[in-house]
């Protein structure tokens, strides 16, 4: 179970909240409208994956540690 | 934010989300619950994606330029040739792309600018022009808000009255002696206070005059505010068009 706590914590905290202020200084920057709208949907997707990952690893958290609380 | 900046972070990402395939590779090594191999095999695959992903993003961003660069490189002759410039831009835009060609010609090409402002008064000008370290003290101003006053580099005017500004431009390129440039903001203004057909019929005779006396012309459109069909024409009369 520790490795599934250390999988749902790196996903929610290390690569969400690094995706997260990507998209942030995107919006900000001066790229090229072309290159910052590319870069924006490439960076939404794997912002959109990486919470559904945390989603798959709270409800295999559940089942392993056997509860039927919503933990979120 | 410059482009390194977000390179570094880009790099980051990259690095955790290899992390996270590593991680995940690890696991499925360890489980055996076909359920749950079956999840983790699924996220360490979007892994594997993302670290794709990643490096697509730095190469994209390492090969863009910023919006600036666009403008200066349409703008790289204009000392020598002097022509006619339509710059097409957002409200968004308009700010910082008309510092950026001011910045450019009046420093960098060391022009001056007989500046025609329609829609700010000179004096509201100047204080944010000295403040972008734009040179002042080769401007010269064709002010069609301030309701009156007078100023050494300051000819005051009415939008409405299309012939006071274009003698009011005449008045500037007789006594500018040095290069210059016309730097027309904003032209989708002057379609407020006159009909249309006059603006036009303005804008032909004025491009025709300045390239005549070799002046070069920057003509800002905000192009929300303004028909097609008046854009079209403005760009059939320019030599040259800048997008922001």
């Amino acid at each position: 179970m520790s490795m599934l706590i250390e999988a749902l914590s790196f996903e929610e905290i290390t690569v969400t909240s690094g995706i997260s202020t990507l998209l942030r200084k995107l919006a900000q920057s001066g790229l090229d409208d072309a290159t910052k709208a590319e870069a924006t949907t490439i960076a939404n997707h794997m912002l959109d994956e990486t919470m559904e990952h945390s989603r798959t690893l709270s409800k295999i958290l559940k089942m392993v540690a056997g509860g039927d609380r919503d933990e979120y | 934010m410059s482009t390194e900046d977000l390179l570094n972070d880009l790099r980051e990402i990259l690095d955790v989300e290899t992390k996270a395939k590593d991680l995940y590779n690890d696991y499925l090594g360890r489980i055996d619950d076909k359920l749950i191999v079956d999840s983790l095999t699924n996220i360490r695959d979007d892994e594997l994606e993302h670290v794709k992903l990643a490096g697509k993003l730095i190469d994209t961003i390492g090969r863009s330029r910023p919006q600036d660069i666009f403008i200066i490189e349409a703008l790289t002759d204009f000392a020598e040739s002097f022509p006619a410039v339509l710059v097409s831009t957002s409200v968004e835009k308009y700010l910082g792309s008309n510092l950026t060609i001011l910045r450019y010609l009046i420093n960098q090409k060391n022009l001056s600018c007989i500046y025609v402002a329609v829609n700010k008064p000179s004096s509201s000008l100047l204080r944010s022009f000295r403040k972008e370290g734009i040179d002042v003290d080769r401007m010269y101003f064709v002010d069609c808000t301030t309701v009156a006053g007078k100023e050494e580099r300051r000819i005051v005017v009415s939008a409405g009255n299309l012939t006071d500004i274009s003698i009011a431009i005449s008045e500037w390129i007789q006594k500018v002696p040095l290069r210059k440039f016309v730097h027309l903001d904003a032209i989708s203004t002057l379609y407020i206070f006159n009909p249309s057909d006059t603006v036009e019929r303005f804008l032909h005779a004025l491009v025709a005059k300045l390239r005549e006396n070799n002046v070069g012309q920057v003509l800002i459109a905000m192009r929300d505010e303004m028909e097609k069909k008046s854009l079209d024409l403005l760009t059939s009369l320019c030599d040259s068009k800048i997008e922001t």
